[in-house]
């Protein structure tokens, strides 16, 4: 029998019984899925295991993220939601508070567009997140940003968020993928260019994981914002 | 000093007082200082959004006019209603001077601490105006429904624009071709086991099609019905080689199989004419500048190699430039490559037309000219014409300063870099390549390639030892590079061609089509040459 134990707010460690690390989220909309994962039902409860593959949120989880800063309850803006893989997962931990997911490409977005509709939290917002007041009218402050966006300016589209919408002492979660800031630098000088460029633009970096072997030359960045 | 602070749900007005600095513009204040709200109707929200994105100065002046019919109306009212009754019942007076009305800001574009503010109690104050039940259910629903509403209409703005349906044209033209030429070549080789001859006389696929599928049977290929259709001395080749062909004798059954084949092919050469003009037609109507100036098949291939018309028209010119030439490119910065002179541009007549030596600059010139012309089609102007006439102001400067190559300069490297001159044969491709024969020379080219490739590997495998390189296709595309720079020396026409064209293809396994482009251009060409034939 499935063993479950709570890791952080709403993130459960899930134990099959087969010796594998697997994580997973209560799942807002019981029997269904959004990327083909696995549903595990425990005690009249269902859970969502969450791949460490596809998302990088989760694989950081699993490499040993200190403290998560997306809890239930946490507002959050979610830049580059891709098919909604990982946003899925952030509105079952945010539970009843609002997502807001921005995302560039009107192809992906019709994936996307389709677990939006069922789970009630998550805002789907077809924008560029190089250019926040397009939607500056819509998202409101936030707990969290969270950005996996692989373009070369990730840092900066980070901080032109954090400016728009982060409250002040509120998160700013960066997956960088050093491929496509520079694809000849080596990624370790790159992750510390990044990092100084937060840096130097407000955020106190707190934690930072390396998602080897679920990504290659990824790396998550956990910072906390102080304002300007 | 009055502000207007969009919210998806609707607009709040605030006084904000000129002594206060930014600093004390607190949320308290902020909400202290609200002295109108206009709610939107909720089933129009997400259209506002959607509008917003569209053209928000637009729709911002448009909100602005209304907000203001609106307050002043209500102030009208509160008057006549003070006037009539001393005290005004119910209604709380709105607290703005109706002369302040022009001056509300609308600015959204940047931070302003009272945006800032108003973002932290967005949805606080929607449930304090009564536009959520609360903020657990009622918000989300509600927000939910309004922004996967909005992102609906976004996606289909950007699935209706006509820039998709012209990418798919263009796909659908390189996989018609393929197809064009792999059935053609099936023909061929079938009829040919029945008539040889004809195979080696007519040369154009499109015509040598129609011909299977109308005269069919040798009897049928008599001088006076062949006269009709093409010229006198080919009519009478035809028929001799008719008469005596070599030949094996098939049953009518045999050969009507061959016959329907054929017969689907034409029907095929005639799609691929109706989506050609259909390309014409709505690149004319989509992009009229770049149409002009680049013509209806480039301009689609820019488009589509581009993504998307507003991709494209954020590109520089040096991109534009190279754009169908990325493997050259990346040759040219990673290793010491030349650089690309053009990507698929090449098409365009003038660089086509174009002696070596100036190729790279005319490219430029065009490419630039394209750049402004796609910028010019986002906005909607119509500048084709100046746009036109200064290419060939400086097409022909060019020319005239550039009249003879360059004088070769002793490389470092033993075998010469780049391709600048080509002493004793100035311009020598020139004439060559404009004739009818074109695509059989390409194709010759190509078989010549892989001969190459054979040859070059031997030599490649010292090359190495010398210089050390390391991996195996790198050294390759060198040895291959280098080699053709020999060759240039006694066929320098084919040169620009092949280096342009035969990596591209290489490169393009990926993305279905890119790689035909090449076989495009010879289906347009032999088509005009076919028509001088007949």
């Amino acid at each position: 029998m499935a063993k479950v134990k709570e890791k952080f707010d709403n993130v459960f460690e899930l134990d099959l019984g087969d010796g594998i690390e697997r994580i997973g989220t209560k799942s807002l909309v019981p029997n269904k899925r959004v990327y083909g994962e696995k549903l595990v039902n425990v005690k009249n409860t269902e859970y969502r295991v969450w791949n460490p593959n596809k998302s990088k949120l989760g694989a950081s989880i699993i490499n040993g993220l200190k403290e998560m800063p997306i809890k239930k309850g946490s507002k959050v803006l979610y830049l580059g939601a891709s098919a909604g893989t990982t946003p899925s997962h952030v509105a079952d931990i945010a539970e009843d508070s609002p997502v807001y997911a921005v995302e560039f490409a009107p192809r992906i977005m019709r994936e996307f567009i389709e677990s939006c509709e069922g789970r009630k939290n998550l805002f789907p917002i077809l924008g560029d997140a190089n250019k926040p007041d397009e939607y500056a009218n819509i998202v409101e402050k936030v707990d969290v940003i969270f950005e996996d966006v692989a373009q070369p300016n990730q840092a900066e589209i980070l901080i032109k968020n954090a400016k728009w919408f982060l409250k002040e002492g509120g998160y700013g979660m960066i997956s960088i993928k050093a491929r496509s800031v520079d694809v000849t630098e080596n990624p370790r000088v790159i992750f510390e260019a990044q990092k100084e460029i937060m840096e130097q633009n407000g955020f106190k970096i707190v934690d930072a994981i390396n998602i080897e072997p679920f990504e290659k030359d990824h790396m998550l960045f956990v910072g906390i914002w102080n304002g300007q | 000093m009055l502000s207007a602070i969009l919210v998806p749900y609707g607009i709040f007005v605030i006084k904000k007082d000129e002594s206060e600095t930014d600093e004390t513009q607190s949320i308290e204040n902020l909400t202290k200082n609200i002295v109108y709200f206009k709610k939107f109707d909720e089933e129009d929200i997400p259209s506002i959004m959607y509008e917003l994105r569209q053209d928000a100065n637009e729709k911002k002046a448009e909100l602005k006019q209304a907000l203001i019919e609106e307050i002043t109306e209500l102030k009208n009212k509160e008057a006549e209603e003070s006037e009539e009754s001393e005290e005004a019942e119910g209604i709380e007076p709105i607290d703005i001077a109706v002369e302040e009305l022009e001056t509300i800001s609308f600015e959204a574009s940047k931070i302003r601490p009272e945006n800032d503010a108003m973002r932290s109690v967005m949805y606080e104050l929607g449930l304090e105006y009564g536009v959520f039940e609360d903020l657990e259910d009622d918000f989300l629903n509600k927000m939910n429904e309004w922004t996967v509403q909005y992102t609906k209409m976004m996606m289909k703005r950007s699935s209706q624009a006509k820039d998709k349906l012209i990418v798919q044209t263009v796909n659908a033209l390189d996989n018609l071709d393929e197809t064009l030429n792999l059935f053609s070549e099936r023909l061929r080789e079938w009829y040919s086991l029945y008539f040889p001859e004809m195979d080696n006389i007519v040369k154009k696929q499109d015509a040598y099609v129609q011909l299977v599928s109308e005269y069919g049977f040798r009897e049928n290929y008599t001088r006076t019905r062949l006269k009709e259709e093409m010229p006198q001395n080919l009519a009478r080749t035809l028929s001799l080689a008719a008469k005596k062909s070599m030949g094996a004798e098939i049953s009518e059954v045999d050969l009507q199989i061959i016959k329907s084949l054929a017969n689907e092919i034409h029907n095929l050469y005639k799609y691929r004419e109706e989506l050609q003009a259909y390309l014409e037609v709505s690149m004319t109507e989509v992009a009229p500048n770049l149409t002009k100036i680049a013509g209806p098949s480039i301009g689609a291939r820019l488009i589509s190699l581009a993504g998307g018309m507003d991709r494209l028209s954020i590109l520089p010119g040096s991109t534009i430039q190279v754009i169908g030439a990325e493997k050259a490119l990346f040759a040219h910065l990673r290793e010491r490559a030349d650089s690309p002179k053009h990507g698929i541009i090449f098409q365009h007549p003038y660089i086509q037309g174009a002696t070596g030596w100036t190729r790279g600059k005319i490219s430029r010139a065009i490419a630039c000219k394209m750049s402004i012309a796609i910028k010019a089609d986002m906005s909607g102007n119509y500048i084709a014409d100046t746009l036109s006439e200064q290419i060939d102001k400086k097409v022909a400067d060019i020319k005239v300063k550039f009249p003879k190559p360059p004088v070769k300069k002793k490389s470092k490297r033993p075998q010469g870099k780049g391709r600048p001159s080509r002493p004793g044969k100035p311009g020598a491709g020139k004439p060559q390549r404009r004739d009818g024969r074109n695509d059989d020379r390409r194709r010759d080219d190509k078989k010549r390639d892989g001969r190459r490739d054979s040859r070059v590997d031997g030599r490649r495998d010292d090359r190495d030892s010398r210089d050390n390189r390391g991996k195996d296709n790198k050294g390759r595309r060198d040895g291959r590079n280098d080699d053709r720079r020999n060759e240039k020396s006694s066929k320098p026409t084919r040169d620009g061609k092949s280096r342009d064209s035969k990596p591209n293809n290489a490169n393009k396994g990926g993305k279905a089509g890119k790689g035909e482009k090449r076989k495009v251009e010879r289906v347009v060409i032999g088509k005009t040459s076919s028509k001088i034939n007949k």
